[in-house]
């Protein structure tokens, strides 16, 4: 068994915050937001994709930038969960 | 336009100075040794090629493109910290080279590399006049500032089209350019984020493709174009990695809000270019001579 460092969050715990950092920018509840949906369908334009991104990054207490396109080319929100979740598991990303 | 940028015929200097005067250790902390701030170009590059080696690769380009060699006489239009001009003096050997900008802290980093044959103008493009002709100008990250958002499509295209006249007419009609600018892409300019266009680039308008060609139609003959968009959303996403690091390790300053600022800018640069909402296009341009212009 191999036991994740405490800084590094499931891809399901990060689907939880996309989900309600979507929800809170488009006001609307927690509940309307699927993660099969994508961040476009909710109207998260360019600039609120880079502030997303770096607000990410400032809960999972990492040093360095996300790849914007984890997100930017994500088709769904459950995708980009996965893509960030895999990239701090396997060190691409440093925390 | 605004009361802070007051349109000015081929850019405004308030603006300019706006970004570009925000500090030479700020920019010194996230950009090449050269100081390039313009994308970087990795075509015919390894696939790891750094942002050095990139950076290198483009001024090459640019040199290259308006066949710079031993003696002669260039014109660097927007000459930022000087990298061009260093390249064309100790590596192709050109004579002298003047740069033109409006960022007086530009300026004073040119004058402080003190390089040979090389003069610094702290001059708008629009009033320029040589004492001599040029072999050859170059202008990489300068055409971005010189139309206004206020001005119509038209008005845009005239001071395009003067700047080319301009062009024709310092080089005696016998020499190229090499254009590196920022244009739009699949975005129009109703689209553009106010973060960018009121905050970071001020009284800047960037050009289309169609307004670089019906500028310049009939003065030059475009002999190369391409968009390398791409090129710039790597440069932008290297810049933010290393902007955050500067900014973490206490190099980018003690503005803090400033760092933040450019770090989401560039970020937001970097998606536009991924997205291919704005392109950035390297043109080659050779001068068409007086009797085909007459016959015309």
């Amino acid at each position: 068994m191999t036991v994740s460092p405490p800084h590094i969050r499931s891809a399901d715990e990060i689907e939880d915050w996309f989900r309600q950092h979507v929800a809170a920018v488009a006001g609307l509840p927690v509940s309307d937001v699927p993660g099969s949906a994508d961040f476009e369908s909710f109207g998260i334009d360019s600039i609120q994709g880079v502030d997303m991104v770096t607000a990410l990054e400032a809960w999972l207490g990492l040093s360095e930038d996300l790849p914007l396109e984890y997100v930017f080319e994500a088709s769904s929100i459950s995708e980009a969960a996965q893509r960030v979740s895999v990239a701090l598991r396997d060190g691409t990303i440093a925390s | 336009m605004t009361e802070a940028f007051p349109l000015r015929p081929g850019g405004s200097a308030e603006a300019i100075r706006h970004h570009y005067d925000v500090g030479n250790d700020f920019y010194a902390s996230w950009l090449d040794p050269l100081m390039v701030y313009s994308s970087a170009m990795w075509d015919g590059l390894d696939d790891d090629a750094t942002l050095e080696e990139a950076q290198r690769r483009k001024l090459i380009h640019h040199a290259r493109s308006i066949k710079a060699a031993p003696g002669m006489n260039i014109l660097d239009v927007g000459c930022g910290w000087g990298g061009q001009m260093r390249v064309l003096i100790e590596e192709f050997g050109a004579a002298s080279c003047t740069g033109l900008t409006l960022s007086e802290e530009q300026a004073a980093h040119v004058r402080s590399l003190g390089l040979k044959g090389t003069t610094v103008a702290i001059r708008n493009w629009h009033d320029y006049v040589p004492e001599t002709p040029f072999d050859g100008i170059i202008s990489v990250g300068a055409f971005e500032h010189f139309a206004d958002p206020s001005q119509s499509v038209d008005e845009r295209r005239d001071v395009y089209r003067r700047f080319f006249q301009s062009c024709l007419d310092w080089t005696g009609g016998r020499g190229r350019l090499s254009l590196q600018t920022i244009a739009y892409g699949t975005m129009h300019s109703g689209q553009a984020n106010p973060f960018i266009t009121g905050d970071i680039f001020p009284a800047a308008e960037l050009p289309t493709i169609e307004d670089i060609v019906v500028a310049s139609r009939g003065l030059f003959r475009i002999i190369l174009l391409r968009d390398d968009g791409p090129d710039y959303a790597r440069t932008c996403t290297i810049w933010a990695q290393r902007l955050r690091k500067a900014m973490a390790s206490g190099q980018a300053g003690d503005d803090a809000d400033l760092a933040q600022r450019y770090h989401r800018y560039l970020r937001l640069s970097a998606a536009g270019f991924a997205m291919g909402r704005i392109g950035l296009l390297r043109i080659v341009f050779e001068p068409i001579s007086a009797s085909a212009r007459a016959a015309a």
